[in-house]
């Protein structure tokens, strides 16, 4: 088959599922959306009215007894949405909750461009990707165990994630402050090259990487590299050209730490921790990352 | 009653009075009294001066001590208090540094004049301090409930600006305990984390550790607690590894510095 064909009939399905869609269109244009659920797609765009959809591709039964009725859970959320989520709009805030905490179809929202998101997700068993793409306001996510993938979003946000890992690429007119943290999972973050940033990564148990073009001005320990009129030095590392190319300095450990405390089992805890604090570009935005048990990647944006 | 000793005495008077009283001898005895206060004065004579000096050496160091400690005692403020802890290990490290690089004379008085140098620029902070005052603002935004942007911004200047004060501190231990936002409460351990050295700091990290409910900054408090000299934190680590609803990344860290401390 030709591969024109091939993108043919790609394109054709692709239409098919998206017109396949069970909408939900509720008029505002600003405020703040609280999402409670277990995993969602949220991108923005140029519009008034937040549209919630969900795929409507599998066969489900229609219960006819239910007809007329809505389903209520304990909390008191209904399906007020057909679509199985309770949406409620109270005053600036627009929050929605699932009815069934089990079942959750996979939501995809559009969202106006003035109204700030918060993705709040404590449930230690529902937990699906989290996509956030192209959004100017305010991001604030706090879950267990989703993966997290933001995708050109300017900023503020505050990431948390405890078993996840987060992946973002981030758009050129960045805001701060950004604070990304992951307990288990890895942190990878593509910068454009031109960005101004103050960089703060650190982690425990893993390393971190940083890619060469982004020119990061490492501030170096403070306590070692005082000059003798007291001003810090700062360095610019031109690191390696192999792949992801640098593991920068040990964290600080205390004076007394070093001469006191002997080693226990062979091995000094507290220096396996990383940490990278510069500059990007002179500085400019704030951004936190941190990730205690897996790697940290900084990289170009292509 | 029989007392033989009394007898024994009565028996033998004579015996015991063979001794004369001497006789009186008025001229010797005004010799003696006239001799006597000349030496007492001598003696108070050539005491008192070693006493009078040893006063005023007291004296004069109490007063020292005195006047010292007041001037610290001036500068320590409440608000710059930790500022001056800071300086001293900048001295500490200044010194050394100064004898080891250089053998000359004149050139360690024109290194020590060099690094005096930061410490008089230390000290033109501190007058100018009360001056230097934190924007209120960065206060108000700092309790800002609507956004935790705002809150996460308002942490990250203190850290940024030299400022710092007990009030400060407190309410970052406040966020630290009672903020909604992981992120935000981790900034503002990060700000304390840096002035760990204060005795009121690590006491306020000893609290938020008691008090933390998100496993996040539990984490992050456990082991930088654990780095920490002289801190008592091992009824809490026990609490924390003995509580199953704590996160396992958690409980390691606290095992690892129970360990290390050989207490478990």
């Amino acid at each position: 088959m030709k591969p024109q064909l091939i993108l043919f009939f790609a394109l054709f399905i692709l239409t098919l599922s998206a017109s396949a869609q069970k909408q939900y269109k509720l008029a505002k244009s600003s405020g703040k959306l609280n999402l409670n659920i277990s995993g969602a797609k949220v991108e923005a765009y140029d519009g008034n009215e937040i549209i919630f959809s969900i795929p409507e591709n599998r066969d489900e039964e229609v219960d006819e007894r239910a007809k007329g009725l809505k389903a209520f859970n304990s909390s008191g959320f209904k399906d007020n949405s057909g679509l199985g989520f309770d949406v409620t709009v109270k005053g600036e805030d627009i929050n929605v909750n699932p009815v069934s905490v089990a079942n959750q179809p996979k939501l995809s929202i559009k969202l106006p461009r003035n109204i700030r998101l918060s993705f709040i997700n404590n449930n230690m068993m529902y937990q699906d990707t989290v996509m956030l793409k192209n959004l100017k306001t305010e991001i604030d996510v706090s879950v267990t165990g989703n993966d997290i993938v933001l995708v050109n979003n300017v900023g503020p946000m505050n990431i948390k994630t405890l078993h996840g890992s987060v992946d973002a690429s981030f758009s050129d007119d960045l805001k701060g402050p950004i604070s990304i943290v992951s307990v288990n999972g890895h942190v990878d973050v593509a910068l454009p090259v031109a960005v101004k940033a103050n960089l703060e990564a650190m982690s425990n148990y893993g390393k971190i990487y940083a890619a060469d073009e982004l020119k990061i001005a490492v501030n170096t320990t403070v306590d070692v590299k005082t000059t003798i009129s007291g001003v810090t030095s700062v360095k610019t590392i031109n690191v390696g050209k192999s792949i992801p190319s640098l593991t920068i300095r040990k964290s600080e450990t205390s004076e007394n730490e070093a001469k006191g405390n002997t080693q226990v089992f062979g091995f000094d805890r507290g220096n396996y921790a990383e940490s990278l604090n510069g500059k990007i570009n002179g500085g400019g935005v704030d951004l936190i990352l941190k990730s205690n048990h897996d790697n940290i990647y900084i990289r170009e944006k292509k | 009653m029989n007392d033989p000793i009394k007898d024994f005495v009565e028996q033998h008077r004579e015996d015991f009075d063979h001794l004369e009283a001497p006789k009186f001898d008025l001229a010797g005895l005004k010799a003696k009294i006239a001799q006597k206060p000349a030496i007492k004065k001598h003696r108070v004579l050539s005491i008192k001066p070693a006493q009078w000096i040893a006063a005023a050496a007291v004296l004069l160091v109490s007063a020292m001590g005195f006047w010292f400690f007041n001037k610290t005692e001036q500068a320590k403020s409440p608000e710059q208090h930790l500022v001056i802890n800071r300086d001293r290990p900048k001295e500490g490290i200044a010194k050394p540094d100064v004898k080891v690089a250089t053998h000359h004379k004149q050139d360690i008085q024109l290194a020590k004049h060099q690094a005096a140098l930061p410490v008089q620029k230390n000290k033109f902070k501190k007058e100018n301090q009360p001056v230097e005052q934190l924007d209120p603002m960065l206060v108000k935004q700092l309790s800002d409930s609507t956004s935790s942007s705002n809150r996460l911004a308002a942490v990250l200047a203190i850290k940024k600006s030299d400022f710092i004060s007990y009030d400060l501190l407190d309410r970052l231990s406040g966020t630290i305990q009672h903020d909604s936002n992981s992120n935000v409460r981790l900034a503002a351990l990060s700000v304390l984390e840096k002035y760990q050295q204060d005795a009121h700091v690590s006491n306020l990290l000893i609290t938020a550790l008691n008090h933390q409910d998100d496993p996040m900054v539990q984490l992050s408090l456990v082991n930088l607690l654990g780095k920490m000299q002289n801190i008592k934190i091992e009824e809490r680590l026990y609490a924390l590894v003995n509580d199953p609803s704590t996160m396992e990344a958690v409980k390691d860290e606290a095992y690892q510095i129970l360990l290390k401390e050989n207490k478990f």
